[in-house]
């Protein structure tokens, strides 16, 4: 038997990936050949060292996090899957790829035959109601403005009069690039706003391209302070880690390694204070050190402390 | 597959958020501590993981319990773990202390003394090191059969290839290793 086969047969026994027969066999086998007896110790000591079934565990912590920027990130998925689609999808799930293929086909060529009419024929046409000419819809629902509720208040089907009464919202659309005041002050009043989570963790993640800016920067250590959701603080830590050295962003840091219920926003701020030498924060490490609830901030406190005195 | 897990899966594919996010609690810790294997960065990790069950929940509708969910989770977390380390061309930058998880390593060992513990940081400082070396494949057969214990059947089914392809990966996978890994394996 090659040597190659020795080995591969050594390790199938090792993972135990042999039949019963199988493994009988080779020990068997061991017991005659002292070459694959050798074989089979050499990579016992490599499981010896590193053993099988060792799987990394995801920090605490991690995980945590992770949980809640998914929780966020499904938010967000939500939002943009209009109930329509997902009806749709409803409708068509049981059906097989084939048909679903079918109907995809016989819906594109609806869809082209209705853009058909639309883009060369007329752009609308005016009805008449009872009472006279009804005004033209562009000036019943503005460009600028979105319809956001509607109801029918009263209708006659035999003579076809009809009251609707309906509320309009208007929908800014704001273009731009990220370094320009209109925008960071949108997405600054959106951390202020009653938004959706999501919306808020999405304006954080955009403003940490733009930390240079001191409104986005006083909007960040907003958020850190105020926001509700430890996903959205979190962000907003990441974003301030690169100004460390300024000394709001320090003292909003410090106050969110000391104060702050959640463990992940401490984590984010430990990882950004740990390397910067003042007392304040030498203070709070070493009062974490002890004092806090999640191991790994205890031990990084501990080591930044050590590194920073020489002692504890 | 049990029937709680089936309603589950029935509920959530009719958008029920609720029924989504309990399949996740079952499988998140697992597919975390896949991605930390497979990644080794925890933000990278994490977009591992965020990618994975986006994925699931966006493929949910279309899954027709032919398999295991278990097995069908795992699958597209082997999948985004294999993208994601193929379309990294940058990094991997390792922290100071090169731990490059930047979180202390954590296994599943029982007590030891410090100077035991010590030793096992320093071996699993190396480990980290000699998987860096491995190519995605080689790491990932590496991942599933030697650390998080599946069978080479298992392995080949999350995947999606032979078992020969897994068992060559991964014996390929130790030679790697233990050529790394010297000093601690010769007598």
């Amino acid at each position: 038997m090659s040597l190659d086969r020795q080995r591969e047969r050594a390790l199938l026994y090792l993972y135990d990936e042999m039949s019963p027969e199988e493994k009988t066999a080779f020990e068997t086998g061991l017991a005659e050949n002292p070459a694959l007896k050798a074989l089979l110790a050499q990579e016992e000591r490599f499981h010896r060292a590193c053993p099988v079934g060792t799987r990394t565990q995801a920090p605490e912590p991690l995980l945590g996090e992770s949980r809640l920027l998914l929780r966020a990130a499904l938010r967000l998925e939500r939002k943009r899957e209009t109930p329509l689609l997902r009806r749709l999808m409803d409708v068509f799930r049981p059906l097989t790829p084939q048909v679903r293929y079918a109907f995809g086909a016989v819906a594109l060529l609806l869809l082209g035959l209705v853009l058909g009419r639309t883009a060369f024929g007329p752009a609308y046409v005016v009805e008449k109601g009872a009472q006279g000419s009804l005004p033209p819809p562009a000036s019943i629902i503005p460009d600028h403005l979105e319809m956001i509720d509607l109801r029918v208040t009263e209708f006659d089907p035999s003579t076809g009069a009809i009251r609707l009464s309906y509320a309009t919202a208007s929908r800014r659309t704001l273009e731009g690039n990220l370094r320009d005041e209109a925008i960071q002050s949108v997405l600054a009043a959106s951390l202020r706003g009653d938004l959706e989570s999501a919306a808020r963790l999405e304006a954080v993640d955009l403003m940490q391209r733009q930390t240079a800016s001191v409104r986005v920067r006083e909007a960040l250590i907003y958020a850190l302070r105020h926001d509700e959701n430890p996903g959205v603080r979190i962000k907003a830590v990441e974003a301030l880690k690169g100004l460390v050295r300024d000394e709001p962003v320090r003292l909003v840091l410090v106050d969110a390694l000391a104060h702050d219920k959640n463990a992940g926003v401490r984590i984010e701020a430990i990882e950004a204070l740990k390397h910067l030498h003042d007392a304040a924060t030498l203070q709070v490490l070493k009062q974490r050190m002890t004092q806090d609830d999640n191991p790994y901030i205890r031990a990084e406190a501990q080591r930044a402390v050590l590194k920073w005195t020489g002692h504890l | 597959m049990d029937d709680d897990e089936r309603a589950l899966i029935l509920k959530a594919q009719g958008g029920d958020q609720r029924a989504f996010e309990c399949l996740v609690s079952r499988y998140d810790r697992r597919v975390l501590g896949l991605a930390c294997d497979m990644v080794g960065h925890p933000e990278d990790a994490q977009d591992v993981f965020q990618e994975t069950f986006l994925a699931a929940y966006r493929a949910l509708p279309g899954f027709r319990m032919d398999s295991d969910f278990f097995t069908w989770l795992y699958r597209i977390a082997v999948n985004k773990a294999l993208t994601f380390r193929r379309s990294r061309a940058r990094r991997i930058a390792e922290s100071a202390d090169g731990n490059p998880t930047g979180h202390p390593p954590r296994t599943e060992n029982g007590t030891a003394t410090p100077e035991e513990l010590v030793l096992q940081a320093e071996l699993g400082r190396q480990i980290e090191s000699a998987l860096e070396g491995l190519s995605s494949q080689e790491r990932m057969a590496f991942v599933l059969c030697h650390r998080q214990g599946f069978k080479v059947r298992q392995a080949a089914l999350f995947m999606s290839c032979s078992e020969g392809a897994v068992k060559s990966y991964l014996f390929r996978a130790r030679e790697k290793m233990k050529s790394a890994l010297c000093k601690y394996t010769e007598t």
